[in-house]
């Protein structure tokens, strides 16, 4: 299942890329994208994925909206906290955490812990709480 | 109405990217930095794509890529500066 | 619609002067990926405003290959801080 995910998605990218549906530039890419090494991909059910495209989705409005407050009201203070990451997560999920968590401005992955962390830094408006 | 959205979201963005600039020259921490530099250069350049592609919509296959290549990788880069950074202070 | 690249150019200056002023090779860093993101993003611009579709994909591999090089040197830099640190 993954496997369809991964030739999928560096077709569409070779599509964007060149935006010519020809039969030959057809055949290059499908030549191209099977014969372009896979690594070991350990598959996470669709549901899951789904799951975090739906995330993806709703964290871009939710950063836009940080953003105005960071500029609205100065976030002076900084602080480090931890979370878990659930348990039995893919490292195709664990990337998509850590890219949600950083992509909304006031939070960035400082570190990922095999052990299950993410060492998360904040920026606020008031003192650690 | 278009025109105006358009204008209104490059406008947005180069404003993004003015603001979320401006603190590098400050004397904050590294990852202070990041944060404002995660709102200029992701949020203002998604921004600024998105009012190119309203406003040209013609080449949409060129900008879908690069709107999808800006948020992937400067999240990324993001991290990896925040990772790399943070671990050299902990050694001192 | 010249005024968009006039500011674009504005704002790239800003990491220009943060990498020359501050010594820190991380704030350096920092200051190298503003300007590899913005610099990629005012190709876009021209490629679309001028509708050439050959430069505008150079705008985007540019866009999904340059920052690979950073994250890379980055890796070094922590690298070399753990075997010397203090260099």
């Amino acid at each position: 299942m993954t496997g369809y995910i991964n030739l999928v998605f560096r077709l569409g990218i070779w599509f964007l890329l060149t935006a010519n549906f020809s039969p030959t530039n057809i055949a290059i890419g499908i030549i191209v994208t099977l014969l372009l090494p896979r690594g070991p991909v350990m598959s996470s059910p669709p549901r899951v994925w789904a799951k975090g495209i739906k995330d993806l989705l709703l964290a871009i409005p939710q950063s836009y909206l940080e953003a105005f407050e960071i500029l609205l009201f100065p976030h002076r203070h900084e602080y480090v906290t931890r979370k878990r990451v659930p348990h039995r997560r893919t490292s195709g999920m664990v990337f998509l955490d850590v890219l949600l968590i950083t992509l909304t401005p006031k939070t960035i992955v400082q570190n990922y812990d095999p052990e299950g962390w993410y060492e998360i830094h904040h920026i606020s408006r008031k003192a650690e709480p | 109405m278009l025109y105006w959205l358009s204008n209104g979201c490059i406008a947005l963005g180069l404003f993004f990217w003015f603001w979320g600039t401006f603190p590098l020259l400050g004397r904050r921490s590294v990852l202070f930095k990041l944060h404002s530099l995660s709102i200029a250069d992701t949020l203002g350049s998604l921004a600024i794509m998105v009012g190119l592609l309203i406003k040209i919509p013609r080449e949409w296959p060129l900008l879908v890529l690069a709107l999808f290549s800006l948020l992937v990788w400067n999240t990324v880069l993001g991290y990896v500066l925040a990772y790399c950074s943070s671990v050299e202070m902990d050694h001192d | 619609m010249n005024w968009i690249l006039g500011a674009m150019v504005l704002a790239t200056l800003i990491p220009m002067y943060a990498a020359c002023q501050n010594q820190d090779i991380w704030q350096k860093m920092l200051a190298f990926a503003s300007i590899a993101t913005k610099t990629s993003v005012a190709i876009i611009v021209i490629s679309v405003l001028q509708d050439d579709w050959f430069i505008g994909m150079v705008g985007s591999i540019i866009l999904s290959v340059g920052n690979a090089s950073l994250m890379l040197l980055a890796q070094v830099l922590k690298r070399l801080n753990q075997t010397n640190p203090g260099y």
